[in-house]
């Protein structure tokens, strides 16, 4: 549950990192969502692909790893300059 | 790893519906221009979580025992907290938080018990979270306070999400709701530090099956203590006003 309101979270900390490193676009992001963390990574990849339209993260590719904790990490981006 | 976008689902959850938003095998034209990666590595809750620790080392710097009680909706938390203050009455000091969607009837009922409690109305929000109690804690003074009880939404799936600061979890199941439950909702149970069975005057007339709730208890929180209680006739009660006062032991560091 919560994947909107925790999409939301993680549109904030990716582009606040993006725009820390003068990135332009956001071109894809890698997520860890933890079996154990209640969050459910299709559901969670929906509300964010959803709320990222119209934001530097439009359209960008979303990886998802799946572990068996408890983790729900945001562990990269990939971005563009341009 | 998936050959197509690069990901590594594990094999049991790898149904490839990610195919929207970008095309596969073709050409994408964002890499066109260059790109590089920014490593990130933080947790997607770590703005609950930097709360969370703020409100741990409050409690901890006015040695204050914060717990957290999960439950579904009518498992009896706002009766047990009720008769526990009333247990407490003279041996400690206790404040509530409750959180509810609508109504502050749990709150005036625990004030009617003679101590703080305050209401945190989360509007449409089904659990509470870090920042409602650090809001919250504004309206009590922890100086004199001995226990924290933190009455979470009724919900079995929402709140364990969410670190509130607490020291412990205490999940509460009702004798009328199952024995299966523990299985069905295990990412909530295995957070439990005690599991209370509550209700257990009613055992008898719901045909509870004891031994098969306390299976899949220790199935989902092999490391819970297991209390059984009923705030009706008081049975229990004792022993649970001892795993009580026994969280307030401070841990020994050598």
């Amino acid at each position: 549950m919560h994947e909107l309101g925790l999409a939301q979270e993680t549109l904030d900390l990716a582009v606040a990192a993006a725009e820390k490193e003068h990135g332009a676009k956001i071109i894809s992001l890698r997520i860890e969502i933890g079996a154990m963390s209640g969050v459910e990574p299709e559901a969670f990849r929906f509300a964010l692909e959803t709320i990222a339209g119209n934001t530097m993260a439009d359209h960008a590719t979303i990886i998802i790893e799946t572990t068996e904790g408890r983790e729900l990490n945001l562990l990269s981006l990939e971005v563009n300059h341009v | 790893m998936c050959e197509h976008c690069g990901c590594t689902i594990t094999e049991k959850a790898h149904g490839h519906t990610h195919g929207h938003g970008h095309g596969h095998g073709r050409h994408h034209h964002h890499h066109d221009h260059p790109s590089r990666e920014i490593e990130v590595m933080q947790s997607i809750l770590s703005r609950n979580d930097r709360l969370a620790e703020r409100n741990r080392g409050m409690f901890m710097a006015h040695h204050v025992t914060a717990i957290n009680f999960m439950s579904s909706p009518g498992s009896g938390k706002t009766m047990l907290l009720e008769k526990t203050i009333e247990g407490l009455r003279g041996s400690a000091q206790c404040a509530v938080l409750v959180g509810d969607l609508a109504t502050d009837n749990d709150a005036k009922r625990l004030q009617a018990c003679g101590v703080p409690a305050i209401q945190i109305s989360t509007g449409t929000t089904c659990h509470l979270d870090a920042h409602m109690i650090h809001h919250a804690l504004e309206e009590i003074d922890l100086t004199t306070l001995d226990f924290l009880f933190i009455e979470n939404v009724g919900n079995l799936v929402c709140p364990a999400s969410f670190d509130l600061g607490e020291q412990s979890r205490v999940v509460i199941l009702s004798v009328t709701e199952g024995e299966d439950k523990p299985l069905k909702y295990p990412v909530l149970f295995h957070q439990a530090d005690v599991v209370l069975l509550t209700k257990t005057d009613l055992a008898e007339a719901v045909s509870f099956k004891r031994a098969e709730a306390l299976k899949n208890i220790r199935t989902a929180a092999p490391h819970a203590r297991i209390l059984d209680v009923s705030a009706v006739t008081s049975e229990g009660m004792g022993a649970w006003m001892t795993v009580l006062m026994n969280m307030r032991q401070p841990v020994m560091v050598s």
